[in-house]
């Protein structure tokens, strides 16, 4: 299952739009074992796209699970880096937090 | 009432007048005239400033005048090609006024559309004066959008503005966004008590310190800037907000904070950015992702 994002919003700017794509993302990865996320197209994430599109999957899945399932393509170097950053120290916290 | 206008115009220079004529908004006066026959110079900071205000008094009902335009001045020539009198008196003041290569004109704040505006506007006009091609900008984009995105959180009547002015002869751009919202002091204050303004700045621009006004806050946004155009971009950050401010350098390869009082009060946030634009250029990763 490929997800591109740029289909589904115009941009990774907002948190609304964070939102749409998360509910899209989660749904595809509680019935599929590999997702693709694709962000051809898109030139940027924030951290309020990333905080609503990824971080709350942390709550339904280990990081290591995401890691194995979840594919990201066609992600420029801010958009990587703004997931990895995001996602390591969430994951962090809620370990802290455990 | 009258407000002269400081003849170097930055924002601060009016932060006394404003404590001085309008206390911290509680009363407004039914009219206000800002008076121009003394500004002879006036900063990014100056433009997105008196126009905030302008449009938060006229937003509370007071009627806003502005006196002694001169158009043979050139800081009034300067304000009329920024469209600063297009937007608040409905047209430029002289036929002749136009938007300056060097600079993009003074744009409203909102929410939805000051993304794209960033995109298909700021970053091509940008690109074409400095040469780094917009897809390098990524982390510029991110870091004034993160910015919008403080603003549509934390300003209830979207009254936000940004003005860009490019200086060629160092390379270099200056940013100032700024809004009439509830100020980053107020903000902190509703998870830690007893700082002062400028402690509250400092703070919010610490690695994950969020006011967590909204579940999908995590502090990142301000650290993020911060990250970017005074390490990355080896530029100037200057927050102002209430009674304080920071200004946020690099020295070496470490990360300077310096806060202060300012003299007056300064409603709302103001964030004044000045940074290299041939660091811009970062080269892209090579491969496929990796966590």
């Amino acid at each position: 299952m490929v997800i591109s994002v740029k289909a589904l919003v115009a941009g990774g700017d907002t948190a609304a739009q964070g939102c749409i794509v998360y509910d899209k993302l989660c749904a595809e990865l509680q019935a599929s074992n590999t997702v693709t996320v694709d962000f051809t197209g898109i030139m940027n994430i924030t951290s309020s796209f990333a905080n609503t599109a990824f971080v709350p999957l942390l709550d339904h899945f280990s990081f290591d699970a995401i890691k194995a399932r979840l594919v990201i393509q066609g992600a420029n170097r801010q958009i990587s880096s703004m997931l990895r950053d995001r996602m390591s120290k969430e994951n962090a916290k809620n370990n802290l937090a455990a | 009432m009258i407000v002269t206008l400081p003849r170097q115009f930055r924002a601060e220079q009016l932060f006394t007048q404003v404590e001085q004529h309008f206390g911290q908004f509680e009363q407004l006066p039914e009219e206000i005239s800002f008076d121009f026959s003394r500004m002879q110079f006036l900063r990014p900071s100056g433009v997105v400033f008196l126009s905030n205000l302008s449009r938060y008094l006229s937003h509370r009902g007071c009627c806003v005048r502005y006196s002694n335009l001169d158009v043979n001045r050139s800081a009034i020539q300067f304000l009329d090609d920024a469209k600063f009198f297009e937007q608040h008196l409905g047209e430029p003041l002289a036929a002749t006024s136009g938007i300056r290569p060097t600079t993009q004109p003074l744009q409203a704040i909102h929410p939805q559309e000051s993304h794209a505006w960033l995109e298909f506007t700021l970053l091509p006009w940008l690109s074409a004066h400095c040469g780094v091609p917009v897809r390098h900008m990524a982390e510029l984009k991110t870091c004034l959008s993160e910015v919008f995105n403080n603003i549509a959180d934390h300003t209830d009547s979207g009254l936000g503005s940004v003005f860009a002015q490019w200086y060629p002869r160092e390379e270099n751009l200056e940013i100032c966004i700024a809004d009439i919202g509830q100020g980053i002091p107020n903000t902190v204050a509703r998870i830690v008590q007893g700082l002062s303004d400028s402690e509250a700045i400092a703070l919010a621009f610490e690695d994950g310190f969020s006011s967590q006004s909204l579940p999908t806050n995590r502090g990142v946004g301000l650290f993020y800037l911060q990250q970017n155009v005074v390490q990355n971009f080896s530029g100037t950050l200057r927050c102002l907000s209430a009674g304080g401010g920071v200004t946020i350098d690099k020295v070496g390869n470490l990360v300077r904070k310096v806060p202060y009082k300012v003299q007056g009060f300064c409603p709302g946030t103001m964030i004044e950015m000045r940074f290299r634009t041939d660091l811009l250029y970062q080269a892209d990763e090579e491969g496929d992702f990796e966590w």
